[in-house]
């Protein structure tokens, strides 16, 4: 075992051992637990930073094994994989990993189930990190569907609330629905090439005997388990949903990791995807299409969580569509740099309700108070400009490299989609600021008392979301020609410096501003609620506000489809099968044994009767033969 | 002559029933230690089969041969290869966990125990003896207290009813497995029930074979239970006490697939190829019809009950591909089943025992105030529904790669169970433990500590030998692949 390997196997296995810990002995210690949880994950990210920092160019593929399964046909391996892409990924799994813990021992404090808390968010980050190293498919569907399960126990984790129960059930059963298609697709390529590691599945479109049509269906089935996992359209709707899990969690698994995770197999796998042209368009298609349908979306929500719940939909769709359009770089450029801001993002919201008690952003304006946390707005806004792509923050370059991605590409179409996305994603982002920093309504110095509002939140809150905000503003200068072009150096091993695109820099801030001040025009400086403009059109409302009607059309499937379908399967069991088959033989032995006893009844009539009669029969059947 | 372990797993539990006999009914605090300790010292020897079989050399081991009625070749032949010992493992760690999940009954507790350890014994004797007329002994031992347990300490106003159909369709098998059994005996003309014996020599024409495997698929087939002979299983389940139902759905059921790959393959190679496609078919219905069925549930020891009828269909599903990977899957099914069934029960009863209703409906927010039987439930959920990490995930992966290398359309038809499954123990969750309480619900006292301890052991179970399976994939392999080049001849 080289040296990667060995650091990055203990960088995997430290939070499994806290999950151990604190399973088995400091589960009744609150503050134990969430110490332990923290150190282990602290050590993974010195552990993932000293990796880093020995690979600081990036490092070509280390693979270390181990056999799980040994059956005639197959061995079915586990192992470590450690190159430019999965240490990135593992860089920034820990760090925002590390800065959710540290957040949350604010956020949750004197919460009952605290151990039980940390020792979920250690699972996560386990199952995760053993996604981001696997080597093979079958480790990836292993993480995979653990980090399904982790979200599971995380978005309930306030299980008494209905609400929050529903939501962890809706996002385990649709994700589970998208795996149906990542498993089938993983089975049949395991049948027919015989082997899962992703540097064979790379290769697959270039070696003989596997037809092109096999890798488009096998593409496309994975691809299924990715729309489920990375929310895309029409798969999309549980994450939204998710949001009445606690807020660090939201910035954890459902901003910056996990559903980032299927971006990250698509990105991994990327030789194997790209070796169909289909299952490409097909990518870029689904990907440009939930990306819009999510910021329309995000138009009209006034939840500050489900703004950015539908703004992480949008931005994974943009990252689909990048990767399907084939720009690998821009695509896991963007899947970083989303990662910093969106947690930033969210663990600001997590300050604002740890305050005001409410995800509602008019209930905030009206409370009022949001100017004096001074830290929280401040990261909020960087947070804002980062999404919204204003220069030099870092979703500007990030999302730049995927407009430029299309125009190389040679899809104009996606690109002017791109920006038509990028200017409601600044509205929707500058309207919740412009919202909150409204003015206050006069009767705020009474509350003020009352909440003891005009605090910040604790350090501990305050200082995850600065390194946030640092890393949000300074991490899209990697590539740029600022730092020589580090990022294709570290990525692609690529040694020329690309040039700025001007004329794409250029469009995209005239869309910001032109977002933003839309969005100024609207809602600045104005007390109260007021409708912005795609509330104004009826029929666009009324599709908005209800989600496009997917969610209703899953609960005709499930209430008119699946439900009746099971009570007649259930009925066929009770009254055919049991009653009928099973009792109906039952009856026949009884009732012939009560006939043949009754002709035993001791009187000699019936007993000559019963002999002629049978003797009859034997006549007859005689005379037959 | 070396210390005849296999032996003494049958005697120490027979030794523990008589003891238990010998008790005064009242006390039953002596009663209830006389059965963990004899359970316990079972599933000792049982982990030291594990630890002391010799995978180098594989085949039989720790044999003991004692001639019985030798003019009809009756003998007493105690033996385990790679198949038997994970079983006995098995079957082990359920008793002991039934016994100490039962710790609460008070009523009649000393012919309880008997009959629950009988049973046991019973089991144990089914996996190890490689005689065809002691194994239909043990086999009719196994199935026969059922029908007390189940009616005396069961609970539901159906449960003697339950109890009637489940043993009068456990007889009805068990009627086909002896005739098969004196058939097999007469046709090979060896006059011996040794089935290593007959495994070696016998030789059976086609046309027997056919007829011979039919027997056995009806005879064991309603223990698995195959479709549409399954009905006795959720309605058993329901009605029987927490710890019956661990060992029926635990262990019982796996008597039929043992069957199977014990005596009717091997023996019978060419009977499995002419009646394959119906076995895949019938374990179609199960594992799909099967799951829908269970989302209708509102008893949760029904729902279960259904699943098992999905999840024992996959190890047909896995024996009727007849691929090595496939029958494997098929082993590691029952073992895997037999641990989450398990756990499943013990957690439903921890609850039961103090809700006294399983009804969905009723329930509600129960995390909130029995979060360990929240908890139990919810592994047990999580393993049931084929999370990585936990042993059926290993089982089913194996089954489904078996069934989409040799019948791909039906292969991904049995996968749409894995969301089934899903949806139904998601919803069963969320349904019963999360959400607000039910004020009816308040004063609930949460598991003890003493009752968690089965479930522990359950869950332990569940996850190391789903992290590294090859702890008993490799033993089972062994003898897989010998039944593998058995069918490979015809």
């Amino acid at each position: 075992m080289s040296e990667n390997i060995k650091l990055a196997t203990w960088v995997v296995l430290s939070p499994f051992l806290s999950l151990l810990v604190i399973g088995v002995f400091t589960r009744t210690y609150k503050k134990l637990s969430a110490l332990v949880a923290i150190a282990a994950i602290s050590i993974s990210t010195i552990l993932a930073t000293i990796l880093y920092f020995k690979n600081l160019y990036g490092l070509t593929a280390e693979t270390h094994y181990f056999e799980w399964l040994i059956t005639d046909y197959f061995t079915l391996k586990f192992g470590i994989l450690i190159d430019s892409l999965s240490l990135g990924m593992m860089m920034v799994v820990c760090i925002v990993s590390l800065l959710v813990h540290i957040y949350s021992w604010g956020y949750m404090e004197g919460e009952a189930g605290l151990s039980r808390y940390y020792a979920w968010l250690s699972l996560f980050s386990w199952a995760m990190l053993v996604f981001v190293v696997s080597p093979t498919l079958l480790q990836a569907f292993f993480g995979w569907e653990l980090v399904g399960a982790a979200s599971f126990l995380l978005i309930g984790f306030w299980y008494y609330k209905p609400e929050a129960a529903q939501a962890a059930r809706k996002a385990f059963v649709m994700t589970r629905f998208g795996d149906f298609g990542f498993f089938v697709g993983l089975l049949i390529l395991l049948v027919i090439v015989g082997n899962l590691d992703f540097h064979v599945l790379n290769k697959l479109g270039t070696s003989l005997g596997v037809s092109p049509r096999l890798i488009t269906l096998t593409a496309l089935l994975i691809f299924m388990g990715i729309m489920g996992k990375s929310a895309q359209f029409p798969l999309h709707t549980w994450l939204p949903d998710a949001m009445e899990g606690p807020t660090p969690v939201s910035a954890l698994i459902h901003a910056a990791t996990m559903v980032a995770a299927g971006i990250y197999l698509i990105a991994r796998a990327y030789g194997f995807f790209s070796a169909s042209t289909f299952a490409m368009e097909f990518i870029a298609t689904i990907g440009i299409l939930t990306s819009f349908i999510a910021a329309t979306i995000a138009l009209v929500q006034n939840d500050v969580k489900k703004v950015m719940a539908y703004s992480t939909i949008s931005q994974l769709g943009l990252m689909v569509a990048a990767l399907g359009a084939g720009g690998y770089k821009a695509g896991v450029f963007h899947l970083f740099s989303h990662a910093f801001f969106k947690a930033l993002l969210f663990l600001c919201a997590g300050s604002l309700i740890h305050h005001f008690h409410t995800n509602d952003m008019w209930e905030m304006a009206e409370k009022g108070g949001v100017k004096k946390m001074k830290i929280t707005i401040t990261t909020l806004i960087i947070g804002s400009l980062a999404l919204a792509g204003c220069p030099p923050f870092a979703g500007f370059f990030s999302k730049d490299a995927i407009l430029v991605a299309f125009e190389m590409n040679g899809k104009h179409m996606f690109m002017y989609l791109t920006l038509l996305i990028s200017f409601l994603t600044t509205y929707y982002s500058f309207r919740m600021i412009f919202v909150l920093l409204s003015p206050e309504s006069e009767h705020h110095d009474h509350k003020e008392k009352h909440h003891g509002h005009g605090h910040d939140s604790p350090a501990n809150m305050t200082i995850p979301l600065i390194i946030l905000a640092i890393f949000s503003v300074l991490f899209g200068f990697v590539d740029t020609p600022l730092m020589n072009g580090y990022f294709d150096k570290f990525l692609l091993n690529k040694h020329e410096v690309e040039h700025l695109h001007w004329s794409v820099m250029i469009k995209s801030f005239v869309v910001f501003l032109a977002g933003i001040s839309f969005a100024y025009i609207q809602f600045a400086g104005k007390k109260g609620y007021r409708e912005g403009f795609a509330e104004k059109i009826g029929w666009v409302r009324a599709l908005l506000v209800n989600k496009y009607f997917v969610d209703d059309f899953y609960f005709i499937l499930v209430r008119g489809l699946v439900y009746p379908f099971a009570a007649i399967l259930n009925w066929i069991d009770r009254k055919i099968i049991n009653d009928t088959g099973v009792n109906g033989s039952g009856n026949i032995v009884i009732y012939s044994g009560r006939f043949i006893s009754s002709l035993m009844n001791g009187l000699l009539q019936r007993y000559l009767g019963t002999s002629l009669v049978i003797l009859f029969i034997l006549v007859f059947l005689w005379q037959l033969i | 002559m070396n210390f005849p372990i296999l032996s003494s797993i049958l005697i120490v539990p027979t030794l523990g029933v008589l003891l238990i006999l010998l008790c005064k009914p009242e006390q039953k605090t002596a009663i209830r230690v006389i059965s963990l300790i004899s359970t316990g010292i079972t599933l000792l020897l049982s982990i030291g089969l594990m630890i002391l079989y010799d995978r180098q050399t594989g085949g039989y081991q720790f044999t003991e041969f004692k001639p019985w009625v030798p003019q009809w070749g009756i003998n007493y032949i105690l033996a385990v290869d790679g198949l038997s010992i994970p079983l006995v493992f098995l079957n082990a760690i359920a008793i002991f966990t039934g016994v100490l999940a039962s710790w609460h009954i008070e009523d009649r507790t000393k012919e309880f125990y008997a009959l629950l350890i009988f049973l046991a014994t019973g089991v144990f004797g089914v996996f190890m003896t490689q005689d065809l007329f002691f194994f239909a002994i043990f086999y009719e031992v196994a199935v026969l207290p059922m029908y007390l347990l189940i009616a005396i300490w069961g609970s539901g106003k159906n449960r003697e009813y339950a109890a009637f159909k489940l043993t009068l369709m456990l007889f009805f098998g068990s009627a086909f497995v002896m005739g098969g059994i004196l058939y097999l005996y007469k046709a090979a003309g060896l006059n011996t029930f040794n089935l290593m014996e007959l495994k070696r020599l016998a030789q059976y024409p086609k046309e027997i074979q056919k007829i011979l495997f039919l027997l056995f698929f009806i005879g064991f087939g309603s223990i698995v239970p195959s479709f549409p002979m399954h009905t006795w299983s959720p309605e058993g389940h329901a009605c029987a006490p927490t710890a019956v139902s661990m060992l029926h759905a635990g262990v019982l059921m796996k008597l039929g697939g043992y069957g199977l790959l014990r005596i009717a393959i091997p023996l019978l190679p060419s009977g499995l190829h002419d009646w394959a496609l119906l076995m895949m078919g019938l374990s179609m219905c199960n594992i799909v019809y099967g799951a829908f069925t269970a989302i209708a549930q509102d008893d949760m020891k029904f729902m279960v009950g259904f699943s098992s009828v999905s999840h024992m269909g996959m190890v047909l599903f896995g024996i009727s591909t007849m691929t090595l990977t496939g029958i494997n899957g098929a082993a590691f099914q029952m073992f895997a089943h037999g641990l989450v069934t398990a756990l499943y029960f013990s957690s439903i009863g921890v609850m039961y025992n103090k809700t006294h209703t399983r009804m969905i409906s009723e329930l509600g927010g129960i995390a909130n105030v029995m979060p360990r039987a929240a908890f139990f439930f919810a592994i047990a959920g999580m393993a049931g529904l084929g999370l990585p990490g936990f042993a059926p995930f290993v089982a089913e992966l194996m089954v489904f790669i078996a069934g989409v290398s040799k019948y791909p359309m039906y292969g991904i038809i049995a996968v749409i169970s894995v969301v089934v499954t899903a949806f139904y123990i998601i919803r069963c969750i969320q349904k019963t433990y999360f959400g607000n309480t039910n004020p009816k619900w308040k004063d609930l006292r949460d598991a003890t500590n003493f009752e968690v301890v089965p479930l522990v052991i359950l869950v332990i179970a569940l996850f190391v030998f789903g992290m590294y399976p090859r702890l008993v994939l490799d033993l089972m392999q062994m003898e897989t692949k010998n039944i593998i080049a058995k069918l490979a001849l015809m």
